[in-house]
């Protein structure tokens, strides 16, 4: 480590403090501001009034239940995955992941084909009618949509666990049962607990799925939404985020620290493997009920997608057609272009930022290292609304005036995935011998020339693996940009959102399919990455963003 | 090759004719073996020789192909790994470490549903034989690798299983604790009596330890035998070279003759194998005398220092190297002096030179 005076931590700082800190800070003000002065009016409001407090009950009981949900099935498909020998486990392995490429309000829509008033399931198969805009379906989709996070998190510590240790258990006379809830489980506690608490998270900052499916069930994301654009108070929107924010920000203090506290618990060694527990045939059926439902559920909605896309009503008239894609040559040409340029510059420029943050956070001495490392790290905890907002305001204003820019969205984006950037490189780094770099110092290479030789080569497949990830979760972005699109900067996610709103269902499963085109190809890249490096912790990473201190 | 009757009346554990396969690769090649009621029994081998394989057959956390296990006259091939009663000590020990001190080593006394106060009652006993007690709220990531070592064997032992495993157990320990320990296990094997078996790779830590030596190579027993039959009498080529420092002559036989190094010495048993031979000579066997006594004569090309006694590197006069270790009290001689060599007729391990089974040529050529 060495102190320098480069002017590299202080643009970093600019950048930060602009893009993270400033939008924050427009958000707090404007919720506490009225025409200039001091009222706490707002949030007053929020804890007395019926609705608004109904509101707050309303995010944090389907945060707890979807995440909780989300956790046990994710735990199911793991364990059925990698401590079973049953039949089809690989497949439910690949449906568990395959939400992954679909936005979670595209999954609202193959929903609302397959169970609506009009849906297939519902009402052609089974002729019953049902309200589906409610908390129930929310809470479905939610789960189905985050038990991809709680699989891959689970799967991940689960596949470390050492096997010597189930055999330990065994030898002294332990049950196969009993070796799961005394041994394998209790090893991957850390794993469950941040699993659920990052589930608890998303669900939080969901904005998508309670928007179209809630009905009358209302979250605090969306209810900041609504007091945007129905009633253009956005004072009341942001006090609603504010409330958010300090959810989020609290329950990712707990994420922290239980991110913290695993590191002390070595799991795996050279056992680490993944050896069958020999369960009672009862249980595993039961498992490999439950996995075979979910992955039905998944590919059905998949399937319903495409459905809608290429017939003329879904539902009503099952003729083949191309005519939902024919909104393309007028409005999608420029929404998709849109998407795949942003998508693009986003993954570009966060892998980027990323590991000069990483770089600087991990290998320079300065000071507010410590600060530099949280500023880069909060975006992880912000529920997308709140972003959105924060840039409105901050953006929608001299001195910096943007509203209406591609540069709103794009630096959005890529704030919202830098701390998976600098996670990754901050990982590479933290492995890597400094010593290599001293080496290259020491043979005569300048800081800059280590940089390019030493660090960016080994870091290299981490990077890529970050940034086709952000790639895929830009394509997918709706809560934080929505407030951020005007007609001149259209992107794919919210033309399917408005078209969903509107009811344009056959349009928006047409656009969907684009979307989720681009996703798969992202996410494709991805695993072929992945099998040819050895990425799989870097993947692990992407998905664990903590603070380090 | 060990070749005693089917039954010995104090065999606690039996293997016959055990084979296993992974994949293509024969691990275990048709191995049968017995082990004595009490007896510490090491098998002892170069990595790769199936040693682990045969443990984790025996414990049950690998199936096998054929052949059956029998423990305490009750055949155990099929149990599964919960109900053979067999205490194991894994390689790295395997301890929970999400439990303290004291639940691990409770841990198998729960699963057999014995009632908490016995419970504590035991694991105290079994600490203080140990040599660890007050650990009992210890994590596990609080203690020394000796001590883990210490709770991995009183977690195997509190059971009182009828057969003690070991897996290499002091290959994570340094050298002095490695001594330590290896003392320490003795000890409380013979306090409580228990049929263990033992795997190591280190030669000298079974030669301490055992009471009998399983050698094993390629997935059969070479040789089955206490620790100083197995050096003064191994039973082949590979016997030989493996256990300490040997040096390997070619020789003939030529009637009650053996011919070696231009010389002849007298054969002592009468089931030598005629013709084209190799000899094994262990080097602290080779003594040195001045020249002129001598009818074998090598020239001294180094020596080396070794506290209690000196290393020479000879060579013989056609070429042969030849290797002495000499007391160092004794050891007066210099690079470059010739010296005579002699060994007793008895100090010569003779072996046919295509002796039957694998890998022995490449060993000879060696």
């Amino acid at each position: 480590m060495s102190r320098n005076r480069s002017f590299l931590p202080y643009l970093i700082f600019l950048i930060l403090g602009l893009f993270v800190l400033y939008p924050i800070w427009s958000v707090l003000i404007k919720s506490v501001m009225v025409e200039g002065v001091l009222d706490p009016g707002k949030y007053r409001a929020l804890f007395t009034e019926p609705h608004f407090r109904r509101t707050i009950g309303n995010s944090l009981g389907m945060a707890a239940g979807s995440s909780v949900l989300s956790t046990l099935l994710g735990l199911v498909l793991a364990l059925t995955t990698f401590k079973t020998l049953l039949p089809a486990r690989r497949f439910f392995g690949v449906a568990a992941v395959l939400p992954f490429i679909i936005p979670g309000f595209v999954n609202s829509l193959s929903y609302i084909f397959l169970f609506g008033r009009n849906g297939l399931i519902t009402y052609q198969l089974l002729n019953i009618t049902w309200d589906i805009y409610s908390w129930r379906s929310v809470l479905i989709l939610q789960t189905l949509g985050l038990t991809t996070t709680t699989f891959l998190l689970i799967s991940a510590v689960l596949v470390g666990v050492d096997s010597e240790a189930e055999d330990a258990a065994r030898n002294l006379g332990a049950s196969e049962w009993e070796v799961l809830t005394t041994v394998t489980l209790p090893l991957i506690r850390p794993g469950l607990v941040s699993a659920l608490l990052l589930a608890f998270l998303r669900s939080m900052a969901d904005f998508g799925t309670p928007y179209i499916m809630g009905g009358r069930f209302t979250t605090l994301a969306t209810a900041s939404y609504t007091q945007l654009i129905g009633t253009y108070d956005m004072g009341m929107a942001s006090a609603l985020n504010v409330v958010l924010l300090l959810f989020c920000l609290g329950v990712f203090w707990v994420y922290s620290r239980v991110q913290r506290m695993g590191e002390g618990v070595e799991v795996g060694g050279e056992n680490a493997g993944t050896q069958p527990l020999g369960l009672d045939s009862r249980i595993q059926y039961g498992m490999w009920l439950v996995c075979m439902i979910f992955s039905v559920v998944i590919l059905m909605l998949l399937a319903s997608v495409f459905l809608a896309a290429f017939t003329k009503h879904l539902g009503g008239d099952f003729t083949l057609t191309l005519e939902h894609f024919r909104i393309l040559p007028q409005r999608g040409w420029n929404s998709t272009r849109n998407t795949l340029l942003f998508a693009a510059l986003t993954s570009l420029l966060m892998s980027l930022a990323g590991i000069v943050t990483a770089y600087l956070v991990k290998r320079m001495d300065f000071r507010g290292r410590e600060w530099m490392n949280l500023f880069a790290t909060l975006p992880f905890a912000i529920p997308g609304t709140f972003m959105g907002i924060g840039y409105a305001l901050a953006f929608g204003r001299p001195p910096l005036l943007l509203s209406g820019t591609w540069a709103i969205v794009v630096s959005c984006t890529i704030i919202r995935e830098l701390p998976l950037g600098l996670q990754s490189s901050a990982s590479v780094l933290q492995q890597q011998d400094p010593a290599l770099e001293d080496a290259s110092a020491n043979l005569g290479a300048s800081r800059v020339v280590t940089f390019f030789n030493i660090i960016l080569p080994l870091a290299r497949p981490a990077l890529l693996v970050s940034a086709l990830y952000a790639f895929v979760s830009t394509v997918k972005t709706l809560g934080a940009i929505i407030f951020l699109i005007t007609p001149s900067n259209k992107v794919l996610s919210v033309d399917v959102f408005e078209a969903t709103v509107r009811g344009d269902v056959g349009d928006a499963a047409a656009l969907s399919l684009l979307m989720i085109l681009m996703a798969a190809l992202g996410m494709a890249a991805i695993f072929l990455i992945s099998k040819r490096k050895a990425t799989q912790s870097w993947i692990q990473n992407l998905l664990t963003t903590r603070t380090p201190t | 090759m060990d070749s005693k009757p089917a039954y010995h009346p104090h065999t606690d554990l039996r293997l016959a004719r055990i084979s296993k396969r992974f994949d293509e690769l024969l691990v275990i090649d048709d191995l049968s073996l017995e082990v004595y009621k009490g007896e510490l029994c090491c098998l002892l081998g170069p990595s790769g020789c199936g040693k682990t394989t045969t443990l984790k057959v025996i414990a049950g956390f690998l199936e096998h192909e054929q052949g059956s296990v029998y423990l305490a006259e009750r055949e155990i091939t099929n149990l599964p790994p919960q109900e053979r009663d067999v205490g194991m000590v894994f390689q790295n020990y395997a301890l929970f470490p999400h439990l303290n001190v004291f639940d691990n080593v409770a841990y198998g006394l729960r699963r057999r549903g014995w009632p908490l106060a016995d419970i504590r009652k035991k694991v105290v006993e079994i600490l203080e034989l140990v040599q660890l007690s007050g650990y009992e709220k210890r994590g596990i990531q609080e203690l020394s690798g000796g001590q883990q070592q210490r709770i991995a064997l009183a977690r195997a032992l509190v059971i009182e299983p009828e057969l003690l495993l070991l897996d290499e157990p002091l290959s994570n320990l340094d050298a002095r604790l490695r001594i330590r320990m290896r003392g320490e296990i003795r000890r409380i094997q013979r306090a409580l009596d228990i049929t263990t078996l033992y795997v190591t790779h280190d030669q000298e830590e079974a030669m301490s330890i055992a009471d009998r030596i399983v050698i094993m190579h390629q997935g059969v027993i070479e040789q089955i035998g206490t620790p100083d039959e197995i050096y003064e009498r191994p039973a082949n080529l590979f016997v030989a070279d493996f256990i300490g420092r040997v040096n390997l002559l070619q020789g003939r036989v030529e009637g009650d003759r053996l011919h070696l190094l231009g010389n002849h010495f007298p054969t002592i048993k009468k089931d030598r194998p005629a013709g084209r031979v190799t000899c094994a000579v262990r080097p602290e066997r080779v003594r040195l005398i001045p020249e002129s006594r001598a009818s074998l004569t090598a020239v001294i090309e180094e020596a080396t220092y070794l506290g209690s006694l000196v290393r020479y590197h000879l060579a013989a006069e056609d070429g042969t190297r030849i290797h002495a270790e000499v007391p160092s009290p004794d050891a007066v001689y210099e690079p470059g002096q010739r010296v005579g060599l002699v060994w007793d007729a008895a100090d010569i391990q003779v072996f046919p030179i295509q002796e039957g089974g694998r890998g022995r040529i490449s060993e000879i050529a060696r």
